[in-house]
């Protein structure tokens, strides 16, 4: 009870402190005017009377604080007058404010937008426990991005498939949520739609009540409802009735039959599960179907392909096929279910994206530091007036630390806000690609979620109190006394030392590091990845259908494949040309062979090359004439002398001394050297393929009818091959021959399937670019403000020199020569930074057989740190020549006058 | 008369027992034990108000604003329930507390 009434007070008084001040001020003059009374009473002059009312009283002021420290509110207006102070400071150093609150605030709106991308890149099953044989089911549209089936066909897939059980459909929607007699509620909720079996997937068990019922038929009663434990809470207040009772979704009655346990929130961040079996649009045309996502699980021994094989005959019966709308689908389709939901490679976007956020905050720390660090010295006389009137250590050290964190605070502010903007724009970056692995662009709407806004006030408080507790502490430390006494010199005195100087020269260093690391991402990086674009054909004129598994054959096989597939494709209108090749034409692949030429002795040659095999007329489809010597022909067979092609590159980097036709060379094998398989170089070919950092630009190309396949492309060339008659007439034609063969990685055209390869390097090249941007920004603020503060430290020092006779480039001189001297030392270091950096680049590149070219780019890093030295040198004049030009441009006296 | 010292922790229990009386004002509550004490005890003036108003977070006691007889106004402080209680603990605290010492002083 008693407690109750403290923390009622508590509130009273803090919501009431300035109306309760003024009370106890009218009290204590009401009990002082009373005892004067009583003393004038008692024979005292007024004038004595009141002196000695006082006398009894006691401190007034001292009093007061005494009964105020008794509401126990002093905590809290203490930090009011902080944030007040600390705001007060922001306004009197408005330039050193601004500065930091941006820098701070780009730190702070970085990390929290990197942050949130990294959110959405994680948002996995939130409780789901999907196992390997779980399988996504959708159709194949010659793309990676499939088309889920409608209703209609899962009802007949679900009745018919033998290899598959347990087939769920979902549906997610938002909707608005509404229990009768209760409020109704504006927000949309974000839920799911599903058959009475959605909760296998999850093995969860309700925390509440219970899970969908399943009848005999396996059909849902269409009216009950799973809720997550916040919609509990939020709707029903944790309240067990809450079972059995309506709630309307969208209008619609359904039963709530159980809630769900915290943090279930399967697949994404549903919050109601509704049981349905679509039933309404069992006689609706196709068109108006809607169409569901479609988990099975793979039967006890049973294989993906005799399930592919069942769904094949399956899928001629389906409202959905070709057959019926004419569409783009032929096949259904199963991917494992569990890949779908993450990818292969957000976890490595999410580190580079996660640690670029980190790099940036500590910049940021490492800039407000140093304008920290210069406002103190600016203040030391406040500093030493306040240490001299007894202020205590920690007070002094907490004046600073305010500072810091009220800059912080507005920079958090800032933060939040240009993160909010970058999100949006990045948005709508990101709805111009595809894909990216793990996130649906097309349905991630990035926006600020509360998590976000934790981060940021968790990086103001870090970087608030980073940045200000060692000024706090050498303020702390100051000697009031020889500032006081000796205030001419004083305020810089202080903090130059090895601190400043060791900080300024650390900052150069690091600066230099970044500005290198943001040449590669503004320079280096997207212009490598973007060579791969630059190819000598229509990349829209050439169509690639790689068949995978199960089509394995020898060479005659192969051939003979071939040579009916090629009758068959070229029977189609307006195929120019076909051909049969080991490799995609993508960026892809990386097939690199160590070789030898024959009567090269040496034990490692580190000769590499790019090798893949070719039917005779692959140039055809590329539109591409021989260079020199023979193509392949039909008498290059597994029994006559082996025989390859190479190509210009090839023939650039290995055989500089003269004409390759006839020279021999064989692929390096370490484990069996005697194998002597030696190819004849018969021709030269145009550099016909894409470049990039990962993959050699020499080639070495074989005949297919010399190699044992294991799998094939085929290609055509066509006009306008990107139309869906011509993969509807590759997939027919391999069918027709190979009934079993699949096409996993879909039908694409070249340019298609290079929008596909590049996208994660074209995602992580612009967030490069503007991550570069960023650090290169503020490495020239941090260098800036550095030397900004320093020089006005010296403003006072100038104006005494001028005053004595000192010549402009005699004080321009002063300040020139130690910077020179720390800009230097921190170049120095850089570069010892940036060797480590290229070191450690070089022994990745090493540990993935990086090819020459890309090792190369990488050897030589004094052109691009001597770009770097420029920058640093230039942006340190230009913040030496500002402050400097502006501290010689007051009339000496109002320098030394200024206080 | 001889006054004393304050016995240590004795000032809120004795606000407690002058406001059982009456509601009253700070100056009136030091008047009021000056008086009631056959003017042994004197209330150092400015402590009484930090305890007063420690009381009235606690909730032992509450105040309003009152004219006084000269039509001054004034704060008149006045015991609550959770005071009364706090008042009845307290005597017997200091009852006991005062006969132990007694016995001690006049063991032999």
């Amino acid at each position: 009870m008693e407690t109750f009434h403290r923390l009622k007070n508590w509130l009273v008084a803090l919501l009431g402190y300035g109306r309760r001040n003024s009370d106890l001020s009218e009290e204590i003059a009401f009990h002082i005017e009373m005892r004067t009374d009583l003393n004038i009473e008692a024979g005292m002059s007024p004038k004595d009377a009141r002196s000695a009312a006082l006398k009894e009283f006691g401190g007034i002021d001292k009093i007061k604080e005494q009964t105020r420290d008794s509401w126990g509110t002093r905590i809290v207006v203490d930090q009011v007058r902080n944030i007040t102070f600390g705001l007060r400071l922001s306004i009197r150093y408005r330039s050193s404010s601004i500065l930091a609150v941006c820098v701070l605030g780009i730190g702070i709106g970085t990390s929290i937008a990197m942050y949130t991308i990294s959110t959405i890149g994680l948002d996995l099953s939130a409780g789901g426990n999907l196992s390997e044989k779980h399988q996504l089911l959708d159709w194949d549209t010659g793309t990676r991005k499939g088309e889920a089936i409608n209703t209609q066909d899962f009802k007949i897939i679900r009745e018919e498939i033998e290899s598959l059980e347990d087939l769920v459909a979902m549906k997610s929607t938002s909707a608005l949520l509404k229990i009768p007699g209760k409020r109704k509620d504006k927000e949309y909720y974000k839920g799911l739609f599903a058959t009475s079996n959605l909760f296998n997937l999850t093995d969860t068990a309700p925390l509440h009540g219970r899970l969908f019922s399943r009848n005999a038929l396996d059909v849902a009663s269409n009216s009950e409802i799973v809720i997550s434990y916040s919609l509990w809470n939020d709707f029903f207040d944790r309240n067990e009735s809450a079972i059995g009772t309506s709630l309307f979704v969208n209008d619609k009655e359904h039963m709530i039959v159980g809630v769900m346990p915290a943090g279930f929130a399967f697949p994404r961040k549903q919050k109601f599960w509704v049981s349905t079996d679509w039933q309404e649009f069992d006689g609706e045309i196709p068109e108006n179907t809607p169409t569901v996502v479609v988990v099975g699980k793979l039967i006890q021994n049973t294989n993906i392909e005799e399930s592919l094989a069942e769904l094949n005959t399956l899928s001629t019966n389906l409202s959905g096929s070709t057959a019926k709308t004419g569409s783009d689908k032929l096949n259904l389709r199963l991917r494992p279910h569990k890949q779908s939901f993450i990818g292969d490679k957000p976890l490595e976007v999410i580190l580079i994206f996660n640690g670029g956020a980190f790099l940036v905050l500590m910049l940021a720390c490492s800039n407000v530091f140093h304008i920290i660090i210069s406002r103190t010295a600016k203040r030391s006389h406040e500093l030493a007036v306040r240490c001299s009137l007894g202020a205590r250590r920690g007070h002094v050290m907490w004046q600073v630390i305010v500072d810091g964190l009220t800059l912080s605070c507005l920079g958090a502010i800032l933060g939040i806000g240009l993160a909010a903007i970058g999100l949006r724009a990045f948005s709508q970056f990101l709805k111009s690609f595809d894909r990216i692995p793990g996130v649906d662009t097309f349905q991630v709407s990035l926006r600020l979620e509360p998590g976000a806004i934790y981060v940021a006030i968790g990086a103001a408080l870090v970087a608030g109190i980073a940045a200000s507790v060692i000024p706090a502490w050498r303020a702390s430390k100051i000697d009031a006394y020889s500032i006081l006494k000796a205030d001419f010199n004083s305020s810089s005195s202080i903090f130059v030392g090895w601190l400043s100087k060791g900080i300024v020269i650390s900052q150069v260093a690091f600066s230099a590091v970044l500005i290198f690391l943001s040449y590669l991402f503004l320079v280096f990086i997207p212009s490598n990845f973007s060579k791969t674009i630059d190819l000598p054909y229509n990349q829209d004129s050439v169509l690639t259908a790689p068949v995978g598994h199960p089509y394995k054959k020898g060479s005659h096989e192969t051939h003979e494949f071939y040579i009916e597939l090629k009758k068959k494709l070229q029977a189609v209108p307006g195929v120019r040309a076909t051909a049969l090749s080991s490799d995609g034409p993508g960026i892809g692949e990386d097939y690199i062979f160590e070789f030898e030429f024959q009567g090269d002795d040496r034990v490692a040659t580190d000769q590499w090359a790019q090798v893949s095999s070719e039917s005779p007329d692959f140039l055809e489809v590329y539109g591409l004439d021989l260079k020199s010597g023979r193509m392949f022909n039909s008498l290059d067979t597994m029994e006559s002398n082996r025989v390859c092609l190479v190509n210009v590159h090839f023939v650039e980097t290995y055989c500089k001394s003269g004409d390759p036709i006839g020279l021999r060379l064989r692929l390096v094998n370490h484990k069996n050297k005697d194998a002597p398989t030696w190819f004849s170089i018969i021709g030269v070919i145009p550099n016909h393929k894409p470049e990039s950092i990962r993959i050699a630009r020499e080639r070495i190309i074989l005949p297919y009818t010399q190699t044992g396949s294991s799998g094939a492309t085929i290609l055509i060339n066509a006009k306008e091959a990107g139309q869906a008659r011509y993969r509807q007439a590759i997939r027919q034609a391999v069918r027709e021959l190979v009934p079993e063969a699949q096409f996993p990685a879909g039908i694409l055209t070249v340019k298609e399937s290079f929008d596909q390869s590049l996208e994660l390097i074209r995602t992580i090249s612009t967030a490069g670019k503007l991550f570069g941007g960023i650090i290169l920004f503020m490495s020239m603020v941090g260098l800036y403000s550095i030397v900004s503060f320093t020089t006005e430290q010296r403003r006072k020092e100038f104006g005494i020199r001028i005053a004595v006779g000192a010549t402009n480039w005699g004080i321009a001189k002063t300040v020139l020569k130690p910077w020179i001297l720390m800009t230097c030392g921190g170049l120095i270091i850089g570069f010892f930074g940036v060797m480590f950096l290229q070191a450690a680049i070089l022994a990745y590149m090493e540990s993935i057989k990086a090819p020459t070219i890309a090792l190369g780019a990488f050897e030589n890093v004094a052109i691009p740190y001597l770009l770097v030295s420029i920058i640093i040198c230039c942006s340190s004049f230009v913040a030496v020549a500002v402050p400097v030009r502006r501290a010689l441009q007051i009339p000496p006296m109002e320098v030394i006058r200024i206080d | 008369m001889k006054k004393i010292d304050f016995p240590q922790g004795t000032l809120e229990l004795l606000i407690l027992r002058v406001l059982s009386q009456e509601p009253n004002h700070g100056f009136g509550i030091s008047q009021r034990i000056h008086i009631l004490s056959n003017e042994v005890l004197t209330v150092e003036e400015g402590s009484m108000y930090p305890a007063l108003h420690r009381m009235a977070q606690k909730g032992w006691i509450n105040s309003e604003w009152a004219k006084t007889e000269n039509n001054r106004r004034a704060k008149y402080y006045k015991l609550t329930s959770l005071g009364s209680e706090r008042l009845g603990a307290e005597v017997d605290s200091w009852e006991t507390l005062a006969t132990a010492i007694a016995d001690v002083l006049r063991s032999e």
